[in-house]
Order: structure tokens, then C-alpha cells, then sequence
């Protein structure tokens, strides 16, 4: 092409120098040029995760959308964001769509920053949305629960996995294995006895959850991540209980409770 | 020197072939049947296993690998005649990567849902040996629109295996196709029951093996090629 013509006769293309020279000039092209085009699609993938994040927090109440406009929307509406520590003291001015839950969970629980979402459609009763996260069998898994005001029976319950085996364990993040969640509770009596436990089940009751078949790993790790992340959000609910109680229907958790979610 | 150069203008001019003349379309068309980069030149077997399990993906997977084959094979042939002998894999391999990443980017900005189920299918699309294959076999020695109709038929073929496969594999794995439920709810009643296999990878194995077979075997010019 065109551009031998003028170049080759001065340099041989086989020689060191030319080799070094093409190999900076190619790299410092190709990376120029991904790096605008990583800029400039970068805010629109942000707004794609936190879509996404918005949209299983509605799910986990039972509001399945699929466009933009509306998960903006509905979340705006129906839901307020509250953070607590591990003590179950409330912390006001932290964004809490923005906490990285498993990075709180390697701090002590005095600086913790536990996000608690509560859903509210006027009119029905408001239900508390927390995040769990865990470990499936080839990475990490994690999901959103939302409890009735009794703070102990699952409405709703989505999940979602990074690299689970595809129609094994990937199929935590389906409906149908979701679905099985609704109805059941953390605990009994005073003590947690959620199980999500390995196929066949004979014992059908509200604390036990049929899990996948051939993804034990999975399974278990579903059933540890609830049970571990209700552990860790103990005093929160107890707190929340607290409020709730206090408000007696009202839409606020505590009078004055910022609205954090970026409006 | 003027006679060298007066020469190179009537190649030019008895060289300047229609666009689509019936050379360059054959470049369009050949990999799509006769040679067929999946079941004819056995290349870029591993993620056409991968993506299959549902039709979406394997057509977006396949979508991706005709850009990337396609402007890959058009870059370095504009590139081909400046490239150093002795780095010349690196550079091919700078150029593929770049337009893979190109449209891992894409996809998390425009389909994200999509490009969370392709994973890191996509990344591995610089894996693939019908990209770097082309670009050796062709882009290196070929002027740039032959070598980008090259590429672009070399990805429609495998994207049509892509295709057929997926269509196997989601409607008789999971009963479905892009979504939508084909298999009557009656079916299940009556005790029809989804092929697990169809959901694993070696139920790909399994189809594109036959395809080879019956593509090879339906396709006359293909018999007693190796």
C-alpha cells in the first residue's frame, strides 16, 4: 500500500530499531485509541450495573421490570435506603447503594456499614430488603431477601452468581429457584432454622428450602450465605424491628431518615 | 523508473474489479459452505461449545466474531507490507485484542445482560483460531477488501454453525428458543421431560460432530477432504 512506498526505501522493516520502533507506535495507537473508548462508554456501563443492582432490589419484593425508565422510577418511589453498623446503631449521610457488602463483612462490627433497604407501595406492607453475599462453588454468589414486617418471613428473594456451573448452580439467579424462598422464614421458635438443603426433601415445612439438584456446592453455599449474613444483620434487624414499632405505619423508619439513593 | 511506473497504472486500472465482482463474493461465500471454518478447516470448536446452551448468545457470540474476524483481517492488510517479519504474531495478536476488547466495551454498555451470560466467551474470541488463522492465511498476503470479505465470511460460517447448534440446544434442552417457550406446557403434562444433556457441553460436542458429518457428507465437493 501507499504507505511502503514512502517508508520502506528509508528503514529496513527487519531491522531492531524499526521492530522497537513499530511495536511503541502500535502500542501507544491501539491503547490510545481503547482508552477513549473505554471513557467514553464508561458512564454508560456504570449506569447499567447500577440498573441492574436496582432492579434486583425490586425483584426481591416481587416488582419485576425489565426498562430503564421504569426500575428508575419504581425504586425512586417504592424504596429508602437506611445503613447501620454491626452494632445496630444507625448511620446517617453513608450511601448506601454504593457499600461493597463483603468488604464490610472484614470489618469489625462497630464499622461496619450493613445497607438496609426498605420497600414500601402505598398501601401494602413495607418490607425490609438486605443484601447477603457468599461463596458458591467456583466464585462468589450473593442476593437480596426481603422480609415481611415480622422481619423473620421471606417475601422475596433473588440471587445471582459470578461463574457458577450454566444450568447447574447458574441456576440460582432463575425464578423458579427463587420462587421457593417465598413463604419461608429465618427462624423458629427463638432460633434460625432456615435450611436450603440437598435434593430429595422429605421434610416440606417453612424453614426448609428445596435446593439444586447436582449443584450441591451451590446449594450450600446458598444456604450458609443466609445464614451467615442474618447473623451478621442481627442487631440491625432488631433495630429496625425497633423503628418499625415505633412508626406504627408510617412510611419513615426514623423521623428525618435521608432518602440516600441520589435523587 | 517512468516505465516502471506507467506499468504499475495499467495493473491498477485492469486490476479495478467491481467491489462485489465474482471473485471478491466467492472470498463472501466460500467459508460460509465449501469451506466452512467449523466443520471444513476444524477451527474455533471451543466456544462454539461454550455459548451454545441458548440461541441469544450464540448469536451475539457469533455477531462478535464476524467484526473481529472481519476488521481484524482489513487492519492488518492495510498493515501488511509494514509489519516486521520476526513480531509480526504480536502485532496480529495487538490488533485482535484491541477489537475484542473493543466489543467486550460495547456489549457492557449497550447489552449488558448479554455480555453477563457470554462472560468471558467474549475475551476468548482472541483465543480463537479462526481469527489469527485468517489473518495468516489471507490478511497477510491479500490487499485489504478481499482480506475484509475474507473475514467476514469466515465469520458467517461459523456463526452459522453457532446458530444451528444453539437452536438444537436451547429447544431441546431447555424447551425454549430465545426465550420464548416453544414446547407446549401440554408436552410436560404429559410427561416430556427437557434433555439435560442438551444444557452441557458435551451435547455441543455431539451436534457439531454430526454437523461435520452431514455437512460433509450433503456437500459433494467436501468428500475426501481432509
Amino acid at each position: 500500500m501507499f504507505v511502503k512506498e514512502w517508508l520502506m526505501p528509508k528503514w529496513d522493516k527487519n531491522s531492531t530499531a524499526y521492530s522497537i520502533v513499530y511495536a511503541l507506535l502500535l502500542s501507544v495507537v491501539f491503547g490510545g485509541v481503547l482508552a477513549v473508548v473505554a471513557s467514553t462508554l464508561k458512564p454508560l456501563q456504570e449506569r447499567n450495573i447500577r440498573l441492574e443492582k436496582m432492579s434486583y432490589i425490586l425483584r426481591a419484593a416481587r416488582l419485576q421490570l425489565s426498562d430503564p425508565h421504569s426500575i428508575e422510577v419504581a425504586y425512586r418511589q417504592y424504596v429508602t435506603e437506611y445503613v447501620f453498623n454491626g452494632m445496630g446503631e444507625e448511620l446517617k449521610g453513608v450511601k448506601a447503594f454504593d457499600i461493597v457488602l463483603k468488604k464490610e463483612l472484614t470489618k469489625p462490627p462497630q464499622q461496619q456499614r450493613l445497607p438496609v433497604y426498605l420497600f414500601h407501595k402505598q398501601g401494602e406492607e413495607p418490607l425490609v430488603i438486605i443484601p447477603v453475599e457468599g461463596m458458591g462453588l467456583w466464585g462468589p454468589i450473593w442476593g437480596y431477601v426481603a422480609l415481611r414486617s415480622d422481619l423473620n418471613t421471606i417475601y422475596g428473594a433473588v440471587f445471582d452468581h459470578k461463574s457458577e456451573t450454566p444450568g447447574l448452580g447458574a441456576e440460582i439467579n432463575q425464578q423458579w429457584f427463587q420462587e421457593r424462598f417465598v413463604g419461608k422464614v429465618f427462624a423458629r421458635g427463638g432460633s434460625y432454622c432456615l435450611r436450603v438443603v440437598k435434593p430429595p426433601v422429605f421434610q416440606q415445612d417453612e424453614c426448609t428450602v428445596d435446593g439444586l439438584s447436582g449443584a450441591t456446592a451451590t446449594t450450600l453455599g446458598v444456604d450458609e450465605m443466609l445464614r451467615r449474613c442474618r447473623g451478621i444483620y442481627d442487631k440491625v434487624l432488631k433495630s429496625v424491628a425497633h423503628l418499625l414499632s415505633q412508626s406504627k405505619g408510617s412510611v419513615t423508619l426514623v423521623a428525618g431518615a435521608k432518602n440516600t439513593n441520589g435523587r | 523508473m517512468t516505465e516502471a511506473v506507467t506499468l504499475k497504472k495499467e495493473e491498477k486500472k485492469k486490476r479495478r474489479e467491481g467491489l462485489f465482482s465474482k471473485r471478491y463474493r466467492k472470498y463472501l461465500v466460500d467459508p460460509i459452505n465449501d469451506n466452512n471454518p467449523i466443520t471444513v478447516q476444524v477451527l474455533g470448536i471451543c466456544s462454539a461449545l461454550a455459548v451454545t446452551v441458548k440461541l441469544e448468545p450464540a448469536i451475539v457470540m457469533a455477531l462478535a466474531v464476524i467484526f473481529v474476524t472481519a476488521f481484524s483481517n482489513l487492519i492488518i492488510s492495510f498493515l501488511r507490507d509494514t509489519i516486521p517479519f520476526r513480531i509480526r504474531m504480536i502485532v496480529q495478536l495487538v490488533v485482535i485484542a484491541s477489537l475484542v476488547i473493543i466489543v467486550d466495551q460495547v456489549l457492557k454498555a449497550f447489552a449488558y445482560d448479554v455480555s453477563k451470560q457470554l462472560s468471558v466467551f467474549v475475551g476468548l474470541i482472541i483465543t480463537n483460531c479462526i481469527v489469527m488463522g485468517r489473518l495468516e492465511a489471507f490478511a497477510m498476503s491479500n490487499s485489504p477488501w478481499p482480506s475484509f470479505l475474507d473475514g467476514m465470511g469466515n465469520g458467517l460460517g461459523y456463526g452459522a454453525i453457532l446458530i444451528i447448534t444453539g437452536v438444537v440446544r436451547e429447544l431441546f434442552g431447555s424447551g425454549t428458543l430465545l426465550g420464548w417457550q416453544i414446547i407446549p406446557p401440554s408436552f410436560y403434562e404429559a410427561g416430556y421431560l427437557n434433555f439435560g444433556l442438551g444444557v452441557m457441553p458435551p451435547a455441543a460436542l455431539l451436534i457439531v460432530g454430526t454437523l461435520v458429518w452431514v455437512h460433509r457428507a450433503w456437500n459433494r465437493k467436501l468428500i475426501g477432504v481432509s
